[in-house]
């Protein structure tokens, strides 16, 4: 016999109790515990789409742990072989490749639930089902549910888990859930959600999944600042001067007119993808990596943003709607003629908004958010722009202030704009960029966002998932904005379906900044 | 020079040069990679070394090398190294290529690979050839592509990286060198078996079938592990993990599949059972107790790409 070839020494134990002795191989990373995942509205395409895909990236790395199933819960008709192909389809066309052959090593594992949302009969024949999983495949009790359908229906699905004890957690099983946003349309309805969802869940056991958490990029920016210590130190109002986050789509409204007119982009984009970016940017550090340590420090970052007067709304923020423009070499409709909105719509298409975090870190340091459709391209990135040195040394040369920029999507990566001197007998300066191409570096393939989120639920950290707290306090600033909005008597500005948005936007940086035109 | 798979990958034509014109042989490739007017840029992660010896038929065990290695940089970018000890080779020579990814009007070298065959008694010298184009700052990982005989070349070797990567399932005499492994791992910076990645999800199985089963400790474990014909050494390796956890008594079989990978593996205590098998790509866990007989359960196999596994490799450093 020699000792372990991994190096490590054998696990002790007590001499009367079963143990498994192996045990650390399933310890050892994030091999999640064995769980059976149910997925309401499974019919949809986010089950199709993304879900079921992530999940077989997953089980591709290894990640799944072996004792799991997975139960589609809708009220179609399917029968588990349909819902199997189905899902065998969508890993086909969205999986990462080479994840088909894992689905068809699962696929046993995958079964249909065919019952209404309410019906208190169907949570019931559910419950049984899942026992049923656990004694077949050893899943142990632990649930994970995830509600993919639309929001109108997690009022009867939350009150039939409760109602039915699935969300009940007993003897070291869990069950916890996954929401998918919009959490609330304001702070009453987030509110009236939330509670809602407490009266079946703790909040230990709810996982608010906004997917922009889960890409590779954006947890980046946890390592930049903290892993670093090159950054942290001018990570202030006394060498950054303002901060600009952009999440731009190059597309319009399209068939989701009816939906967008009650949402607009204020509500589908700064609401929480730009504002969870946000907070990750003007954080302090936090003392662990842990769930609540790093949440904790997010919603001080909310908690620092005063709400707005209404009479500061037309000073500090910028609505406008696309209308009909030549782009990319078709004339494309204007935001009032897509189908499904109103023709007297005042809902907006682009929103610029000037954030005051009101700490001692960032008092004179703005944040300016922006977002916004049918603009010239489909890009997320932020960009510090740092201040002037205080003494301009070289006359002739006026370059640009240096800029860190975080590139979220596409082209994901971190790159630093400064003075270099051009060669030359001339002292001329030229601005050049360092660039770090997060594909290049680390590979073309990186794992869809949902992978990330959905394992991180099984194994109950909530480090990247909404607060109940962050929630409302980001709904408190999104409201009196809207609420500015509504008591203005002013239209909406308007901006070429294509252009970077409206002049107007212009204006909210102040003297000598510009937006970036990414 | 050619545009491979991939429309954003461009591959350079291959440089000849002798060992004391390496530098110039890169300087080559790099100006053919902005030969047209492209600026260029190096954007590789690791230095990576790998040393291999030309078989009987001429083929070299690093000849795989460059087909592994379009796996490896797509996780890690590298300058690489790809030295073969051949026999037949009557002096040294050496191929200089790189692989940069288009972006627009730059180009980021992914690779730039220095293939260099050498004569045995040219094997001295790989160290000192190798030494001073290592890039500054970045990892060395030395991948030892290798039956495992010599320790003080291995050893030579290992000095030149931070980390080194053997493959245990090339060792001819197992029962001797993996334990020679063992004791390596102990000095000097660290070392990583592939093989002991391939055996993962054998590992995993085994581990969830524990999970079902009831062990006490210093309960008698038997079993037999069934191995391709090639697969003694990873066998081996296996049986030496599960007799360090579990005290078994096991028992290697050899099977009738040509290949080197496992085919099953056994347990068996206090009437309990505990089997993995190989089925395609997946391995297949059966557990059962005297109560309870447990539906089989299919975990994913080893990708088994050496490429992959060397990524893995590197990225567990």
């Amino acid at each position: 016999m020699i000792s372990d070839p991994a190096g490590q020494s054998a696990t002790s134990s007590p001499p009367q109790a079963s143990v498994n002795p192996l045990g650390d191989e399933l310890a050892g990373n994030r091999t999640a515990q064995p769980c059976a995942l149910v997925i309401f509205g499974a019919t949809g395409d986010l089950t199709k789409r993304k879900l079921v895909p992530s999940l077989m990236g997953l089980a591709k790395d290894g990640l799944l742990p072996a004792s799991f199933a997975v139960v589609g819960f809708a009220r179609r008709p399917w029968s588990d072989e349909h819902f199997r192909n189905e899902m065998l389809e969508g890993v086909g066309s969205f999986g990462r490749s080479d994840t088909r052959a894992s689905f068809e090593a699962l696929s046993d594992s995958f079964s249909y639930h065919q019952s209404d949302f309410s019906d208190a009969a169907g949570y019931e024949r559910l419950a049984e089902r899942l026992d049923e999983i656990d004694q077949q495949l050893g899943t142990k009790g632990n649930r994970l549910f995830y509600l993919a359908t639309p929001p109108s229906a997690y009022s009867v699905i939350l009150e039939n888990l409760a109602k039915s004890g699935l969300s009940r957690e007993s003897e070291g099983r869990f069950s916890r859930i996954i929401v998918e946003k919009p959490f609330g349309r304001d702070i009453a309805t987030a509110s009236a959600l939330n509670e809602q969802i407490r009266q079946g869940f703790d909040e230990n056991q709810v996982f608010r999944i906004d997917h922009y958490l889960g890409k590779e990029t954006v947890q980046n920016i946890l390592a930049l600042r903290f892993s670093n210590g090159i950054f942290e130190p001018l990570w202030n109002e006394n060498f950054v001067d303002h901060v600009q986050i952009t999440v731009a789509e190059s597309i319009g409204v399209g068939s989701r007119g009816g939906y967008f007119e009650e949402s607009g982009i204020i509500r589908d984009m700064i609401q929480n993808h730009l504002m969870q970016v946000m907070t990750l940017i003007a954080m302090e550090p936090p003392s662990a990596l842990t769930a609540d340590a790093v949440r904790d420090e997010k919603v001080k970052v909310l908690r620092a943003i005063r709400s707005f007067a209404p009479e500061e709304i037309d000073d500090a923020t910028v609505r406008a709607q696309y209308e009909r423009a030549s782009f990319e070499g078709t004339e494309v409709n204007g935001y009032l003629e897509e189908t499904g909105v109103a023709a007297d719509s005042n809902t907006e298409t682009f929103a610029a908004v000037r954030l005051c975090v009101e700490n001692w870190r960032w008092a004179k340091t703005p944040f300016f958010l922006r977002s916004g459709k049918r603009l010239p391209r489909r890009v997320t990135e932020v960009a510090i722009h740092f201040k002037q040195p205080p003494h301009h040394l070289f006359p002739d040369a006026s370059p640009k202030p240096n800029v860190l920029l975080i590139r979220v999507q596409p082209d994901e990566g971190v790159a630093l704009r400064f003075g270099s001197k051009v060669p030359g007998p001339d002292m001329r300066i030229r601005d050049v960029r360092m660039d770090f191409q997060y594909g290049t570096a680390f590979g073309a393939e990186t794992a869809d966002a949902y992978e990330r989120l959905l394992l991180d639920a099984m194994l109950g950290d909530g480090t990247l998932f909404a607060r109940r707290d962050e929630v409302e306090e980001a709904w408190r600033i999104v409201d009196s904005i809207v609420a500015g909005w509504q008591q203005s008597s002013a239209r909406p500005a308007t901006y070429a379906a294509g252009s970077w948005g409206p002049n107007a936007a212009g204006r909210l940086l102040g003297e000598g900044r510009e937006w970036r035109k990414p | 020079m050619t545009t491979i798979a991939g429309p954003q990958l461009f591959r350079t034509s291959a440089h000849a040069a002798n060992p004391g014109e390496l530098q110039q042989a890169l300087t080559a490739t790099w100006q053919e990679l902005g030969a047209a007017g492209n600026d260029v840029a190096r954007a590789v992660t690791i230095n990576f070394v790998a040393v291999g010896r030309a078989g009987s038929d001429g083929a070299a065990a690093t000849a795989d090398m460059q087909g592994a290695l379009d796996h490896l940089i797509r996780r890690s970018p590298a300058r690489a190294f790809l030295v073969t000890i051949d026999a037949a080779a009557a002096r040294p020579a050496v191929e200089v290529r790189a692989i940069a990814r288009d972006r627009g009007s730059s180009r980021h070298v992914l690779l730039e690979s220095i293939a260099v065959r050498l004569p045995p008694s040219w094997s001295p010298h790989v160290p000192g050839l190798v030494r001073p184009l290592l890039i500054n700052d970045l990892p060395t990982h030395v991948y030892w592509a290798d039956d495992w005989h010599d320790s003080a070349a291995f050893d030579a070797m290992r000095a030149l990286g931070d980390h080194t990567v053997v493959d245990s399932r090339r060792f001819t005499l197992p029962a001797v060198q993996l334990p020679e492994l063992h004791r390596a791992r102990t000095t000097g910076g660290p070392v990583t078996d592939l093989d002991w990645l391939r055996l993962r999800p054998w590992r995993r199985a085994c581990a969830e079938g524990f999970e079902r089963l009831h062990f006490l400790p210093g309960t008698t474990v038997q079993g037999v592990i069934r191995h391709g014909r090639g697969g003694t050494s990873t066998a081996t390796l296996l049986a030496h993990w599960l007799e360090s956890r579990l005290g078994a008594q096991l028992a290697l079989e050899e099977g009738e599949t040509p290949d080197s990978a496992l085919e099953n593996v056994t347990l068996r205590f206090a009437e309990q059972e505990l089997e993995v098998t190989r089925t395609g790509s997946c391995v297949l866990l059966k557990a059962s107790t005297p109560a309870v007989c447990y539906l089989p359960l299919r975990l994913p196999g080893s990708r088994g790409n050496e490429g992959e596994l060397l990524a893995a490799a590197i990225d567990i450093a």
